[in-house]
């Protein structure tokens, strides 16, 4: 089967519509796009082919992402999802508290040597990759991406600085930046269980 | 007859299976639905509201054989199954006895 002789989708829609669907209808759905993208590249142009491809992708988004909550919130899924999600946020929390002693030499904390970029930057470490394990517990618990659970987790890390940032006490760039960080850790926690299962079953 | 009870959209793409017979997948029922009544669909709602009426046996799915032009990716081919007609059916006869009778001209709701 030589597949080089087609042009490809573009690749962001590609990419969009991967995120949005869940991963037993992903082949099917991008499968069915890909062949009409195909059809309209003979037929017409690979410029309209693009076109529709794009359009498709983004409409699907909304019903794609509704089907998915749903499916999220119907028992036991759902249960099984609220189990690994609390799981996880429980050892992320633990994780959190354990790791900062070993990222803060104690020499420095004594001295008063830490300024506010370096305090950040572990700040961000520890969210990033506490976020990066929970979600890997959350996916492997929970048997499914569990978009929920990685929400829960991202939120509980950066609590502490949502609470300092509505005290005054530090600007609202650091929970945002934590919450993007803690998602970007999480979400590659959650892949890299995900794509490790994926292979175990069909290898 | 309350679980027979079909939404619009779902009541198109039965629709759309049945003017595709004997099976078809998500991009030919996406086209059906948007040449014969001007809405614009897509490929997501397409598919999942398929999945739904799966879900609810009004249609059966099938494998494929995987294709060059689909990236190596297997089709999922769909079938309306005998439930699927007469939730269909009674939908249809639902909405007829409901308007049977009115005056559903622009001047008759202004009236």
């Amino acid at each position: 089967m030589n597949t080089r002789q087609y042009p490809s989708p573009p690749r962001w829609a590609q990419a969009v519509l991967s995120v949005a669907c869940s991963r037993e209808e992903r082949p099917f759905l991008l499968g069915d796009m890909e062949e009409e993208f195909h059809r309209l590249c003979h037929r017409r142009s690979i410029t309209d082919a693009n076109s529709w491809y794009r359009s498709q992708a983004l409409k699907s988004l909304t019903p794609l992402y509704i089907e998915r909550v749903i499916r999220l919130l119907s028992a036991p899924a759902f249960i099984g999802s609220l189990i690994g999600s609390l799981v996880a946020v429980i050892f992320a929390i633990a994780l959190s508290c354990g790791l900062l002693p070993f990222l803060i030499p104690q020499a420095m904390l004594d001295a008063g040597k830490l300024n506010s970029v370096f305090l950040a930057l572990i700040q961000l470490t520890v969210v990033t990759t506490s976020a990066a394990l929970a979600g890997a517990a959350a996916t492997f618990i929970s048997h499914d991406d569990n978009p929920l659970g990685l929400v829960m987790i991202c939120l509980v890390l950066v609590l502490p600085q949502l609470v300092l940032a509505t005290l005054g006490h530090q600007p609202w760039t650091v929970p945002l930046v934590g919450f993007v960080t803690a998602m970007l850790g999480a979400w590659i926690g959650a892949r890299v269980i995900s794509a490790g299962r994926y292979s175990a079953g069909n290898g | 007859m309350q679980k027979n009870h079909l939404g619009g959209f779902e009541a198109l793409i039965l629709a759309a299976l049945l003017r595709n017979q004997p099976e078809t997948y998500s991009v030919p029922i996406q086209k059906e639905i948007e040449r014969v009544t001007g809405r614009q669909v897509s490929i997501g709602a397409t598919y999942t509201t398929l999945r739904r009426l799966q879900a609810k046996g009004f249609v059966s799915a099938r494998l494929g054989e995987p294709t060059a032009a689909r990236g190596g990716r297997a089709k999922q081919l769909f079938k309306i199954e005998p439930a699927g007609k007469a939730a269909l059916e009674e939908t249809l006869g639902a909405l007829h006895r409901m308007t049977e009778g009115l005056d559903l001209s622009i001047a008759g709701t202004a009236a």
